[in-house]
């Protein structure tokens, strides 16, 4: 759980297809996918595939629910993952805004022994992070303190996310 | 809040710069195979069983795979899927060929046009004699 999240867009993945944001949570001195990238640095051929992934959706494709697994969150909520095959070692949640938004969370190591996420603490945890922060940024929206831009491919307004709950 | 995170994406920079061109290009062609595929299918109104069916496979995990664009297809395969698809992975992409022709200006000699001065000019540019020609007697060209 976290008091305040904040959504960063990330410059580099982000084209005219869409946009590429991931979020900054309370006091962390990095943001969710920068450490996603630098706690699982040990497989460097998945973080690259990741990356070009998620470039070529933002320049080129879109991010089209094909390349996601989808419905790891609540019903309707947007949490998926990005693909990963069996065979894959790593997993990292997102939550997806039509074809023109993402916003990455965490994720980490997807141990072969498990057989749902939530056997393992970590990625629990990340999922549950972006379960909150979605259910959230649908109350700012409904208050119109944040909202998409004209041509679809950004959030505006305020896009700090507090968490009034949280003790 | 650390603002500092905000703008250091520079890690993201250092994966791009050790991806060579051509990795990238394979990353991008799964995922444009992948789009195609799905464009196709729902311009026939198909779902995954219905290609599975089609292919006459099984698996129905393997078109999740597919779609997915991280999937490394075979030459026949993608052979097998654009036949019951109906579309190329094979055709060249259309090109946008420009062609540039140069005419010589010429100048304007609409303004003021007088058919018998630019006749006579005409006949003496070229040293043509047509004094006893009918038509250089005809009362039109001597109005």
């Amino acid at each position: 759980m976290f008091s305040e999240c904040q959504l960063i867009k990330i410059p580099q993945l982000s084209g005219p297809k869409g946009s590429v944001y991931t979020i900054l949570v309370d006091k962390e001195e990095a943001t969710a996918f920068a450490n996603f990238v630098k706690n699982n640095a040990s497989f460097k051929s998945e973080i690259t595939d990741i990356v070009g992934r998620l470039k070529t959706m933002g320049f080129k494709t879109g991010f089209r629910e094909f390349f996601f697994k989808l419905y790891e969150g609540n019903p309707g909520d947007g949490v998926c993952a990005l693909y990963d095959s069996e065979d894959s070692n790593l997993r990292l949640y997102c939550i997806r805004y039509g074809s023109q938004i993402v916003i990455l969370g965490g994720g980490g190591y997807k141990p072969k022994s498990i057989r749902a996420f939530q056997e393992d603490e970590n990625l629990k945890e990340q999922n549950f992070i972006l379960r909150n922060l979605s259910k959230f940024i649908t109350e700012k929206m409904k208050d119109k303190e944040i909202w998409f831009s004209e041509d679809g491919l950004d959030f505006e307004g305020d896009l700090t996310i507090e968490n009034i709950n949280y003790e | 809040m650390n603002k500092s995170a905000q703008e250091n994406f520079d890690f993201i920079d250092d994966i791009l710069e050790e991806m060579s061109s051509v990795e990238m290009k394979k990353i991008e062609q799964r995922m444009l195979n992948a789009e195609k595929i799905r464009k196709a299918m729902d311009s026939k109104g198909w779902n995954n069983s219905n290609l599975l069916e089609a292919l006459n496979m099984k698996s129905l995990s393997i078109i999740t795979k597919w779609l997915s664009g991280t999937h490394n297809f075979t030459q026949d395969t993608l052979v097998e899927i654009g036949d019951v698809l109906g579309i190329n992975f094979f055709e060249a992409k259309e090109s946008k060929v420009t062609i540039e022709f140069n005419f010589p200006i010429m100048e304007n000699k609409t303004s003021g046009f007088d058919p018998f001065s630019s006749l006579a000019y005409i006949l003496n540019s070229h040293e043509i004699n047509l004094s006893s020609s009918i038509s250089y007697n005809c009362p039109e060209y001597q109005a």
